[in-house]
């Protein structure tokens, strides 16, 4: 199964140029790619295609293999910024990833205190996740995606809030506990980008391995 | 919303969670759900209760006035009498809450246990009882005869509702019986020279040339002073223009006049219902706790973003916000209900006033807001990637 974008072609205004102009990228499964480049290139515009939440003007975005193979269903997310819903709890909040899958209250909340295990929020389960550091209420939010039976991750900017000590605890959570689904993150820090698969930059409105190589044509 | 069959990725929430989320967000929302919930409160309780405080005073101010005579005509000829029995048919027409046929009689009457007093003896037909009665002003009673005392001179008297008195009909010096039936064939009442018991009455109804007398049940037959007919609001009018051909006497229409003199002056209480400043109170309420609820849910609108990308599509979504917004509805609701009508009665409010207005203005108001809510329900939601970024 893998995440496959072809020829993404978007705008934000009709009369300006496109932020995406022919974007391209493939993302099995079990793999991690992290994408960068500078603020204002269309990251976020990316990651919002891959996973369904923009239509592109041009092109396609299927996950092959799944059923349906529309993004919107085979995707969870870990977002830029914290976001929790701060009167529930930390149970409540993890085990949200798993009711658009269809799980009932009790498996929901099976698999989230799993996955609350698996990113070492464990002990925390039954506090206010307003009462949780950044970092903490962070690693919430990716055992929220990792409750989801969601074949791919989609991140954006997960340790842009938080300092170095706190990112690598995140990123482990992320790139670690994961295993086996695909995931993409978009950062402008170098260091997490180091420690992913695969990174692409975002540049022009088209991915390149390099700066000045395109990708996948 | 995508019906779930069994777990499976993008398979969709169980209408049950999405109940379930909306009912958790509703108990767990605290200040929000709290101020949403005051809202509710005080927003239909306060304009519920100044609605109810001023249907209760219009009601209580129609009610004295009808008490006093309001909505009743009196039929009479200028010079001579009417028929009796037309008069008294009157109560089987459709809009006549009482009518009767009444004579000031000029012949004194006395108790035995109070032989120098000068009452005024007045007839009237069976009617009476309607007449008084529906006004809430006597009791009708399980056997006749009985003598109808106003409550005036009752208390002079010392006389209590129910107790025994022995009439004197005709001069104070004449024995009872003697006169009694002589005066009875004349005047077509049935007397007695037994104590006969008596239901202790507020006559004024009748006005003041008539309200001090005893009133004694005559026969609907032959002629009387007058006839007191008292209506349904909606029938004045027409029983205004009618009623005079009913007693004409040699081609002579009965002149008919209103009991109590009305003008410009006269409240109109129909029109003081209907043009109460709080009639259209609950659009008001409803409409201001439905715009507050959107900015609410505007100022959430990254809760909803964030419910997006957990797989709740706009029915799903649907069914959180409406699930919050009745929980907190029928909690508000029925804690508005209980103030409002707990105030009222505080205020001396009659308890049906109280709990008809109450409901019918709090259960209006809601609708109204529940109906701005579903609105913007239905609307399209901003674009979820800002609204992501909206924090």
């Amino acid at each position: 199964m893998q995440l496959i974008a072809t020829d993404l072609h978007y705008r934000y205004v009709r009369n300006l140029p496109d932020v995406l102009a022919g974007a391209q990228l493939e993302v099995p499964m079990g793999r991690t790619v992290a994408i960068a480049g500078p603020s204002g290139s269309g990251k976020t515009t990316l990651l919002a295609l891959l996973g369904g939440l923009l239509r592109p003007r041009e092109g396609q975005v299927r996950v092959e293999g799944a059923r349906p193979e529309t993004p919107a269903e085979n995707v969870a997310w870990v977002l830029q910024t914290v976001n929790v819903l701060p009167d529930r709890s930390v149970l409540d909040n993890a085990a949200l990833g798993a009711f658009g899958d269809g799980a009932n209250l009790g498996s929901a909340r099976e698999r989230a205190r799993e996955a609350l295990g698996q990113v070492g929020l464990g002990p925390l389960i039954d506090r206010p996740i307003r009462t949780l550091s950044g970092g903490e209420t962070q690693r919430v939010v990716i055992a929220r995606a990792l409750c989801s039976l969601r074949p791919f991750i989609l991140a954006d900017e997960p340790t842009g809030q938080l300092d170095r000590r706190t990112t690598d605890g995140v990123l482990e959570s992320l790139l670690t506990d994961t295993h086996g689904k695909g995931v993409v993150i978009v950062t402008h820090d170098p260091t997490v980008a180091s420690r992913c698969d695969r990174t692409l930059y975002l540049a022009d409105g088209v991915l390149m391995d390099h700066l000045d190589e395109t990708v996948g044509s | 919303m995508t019906a779930a069959s069994g777990p499976r990725a993008g398979a969709g929430w169980p209408p049950r969670e999405a109940l379930r989320e909306g009912a958790t967000t509703a108990v767990a929302g605290r200040w929000i759900s709290a101020l949403l919930f005051l809202l509710v409160v005080l927003g239909t309780a306060v304009p519920a209760f100044a609605d109810i405080l001023d249907v209760n005073s219009t009601v209580s101010s129609e009610q004295k006035w009808v008490q006093s005579g309001g909505r009743v005509l009196v039929a009479e000829q200028r010079e001579g009498s009417i028929p009796a029995a037309p008069c008294d048919a009157l109560n089987r027409q459709d809009g006549v809450v009482g009518a009767a046929a009444i004579t000031r009689q000029a012949i004194p009457l006395a108790l035995t246990s109070a032989p120098e007093a000068q009452i005024t003896l007045v007839t009237a037909t069976p009617g009476i009882w309607n007449l008084l009665a529906t006004a809430g002003l006597v009791r009708r009673p399980t056997a006749a005869p009985v003598a109808i005392v106003p409550a005036t001179l009752a208390k002079r008297l010392g006389l209590r509702d129910g107790d025994l008195v022995q009439l004197i009909v005709g001069r104070p010096d004449a024995a009872p019986g003697d006169a009694e039936q002589a005066a009875g064939g004349t005047l077509g009442i049935e007397l007695a020279d037994t104590p006969i018991p008596i239901a202790v009455a507020d006559t004024s109804l009748l006005g003041e040339a008539l309200a001090t007398g005893i009133i004694l049940i005559a026969t609907p037959t032959g002629q009387a002073q007058q006839c007191f007919v008292s209506l349904d609001a909606s029938r004045v009018a027409a029983a205004r223009a009618s009623l005079g051909s009913v007693f004409a006497v040699d081609g002579r229409d009965a002149v008919v006049s209103d009991r109590l003199i009305s003008g410009k002056f006269t409240t109109d209480y129909t029109a003081a219902y209907v043009s109460r400043p709080l009639k259209f109170g609950p659009f008001a309420a409803g409409a201001v706790i439905g715009l507050v609820w959107a900015l609410v849910r505007w100022m959430r609108r990254s809760h909803d973003a964030l419910y997006t990308t957990l797989g709740a599509g706009p029915g799903t979504r649907a069914i959180i916000r409406g699930t919050e917004w009745t929980v907190i509805a029928v909690l508000g609701g029925l804690a508005s209900f209980a103030l409002t009508v707990g105030l009222a009665l505080a205020r001396g409010v009659d308890g049906g006033i109280a709990a008809e207005y109450a409901a019918r203005f709090i259960g209006s108001s809601l609708l109204v807001a529940t109906a701005i809510i579903a609105f913007t329900l239905l609307m399209k939601p901003p674009s979820v990637l800002s609204a992501l970024k909206d924090r």
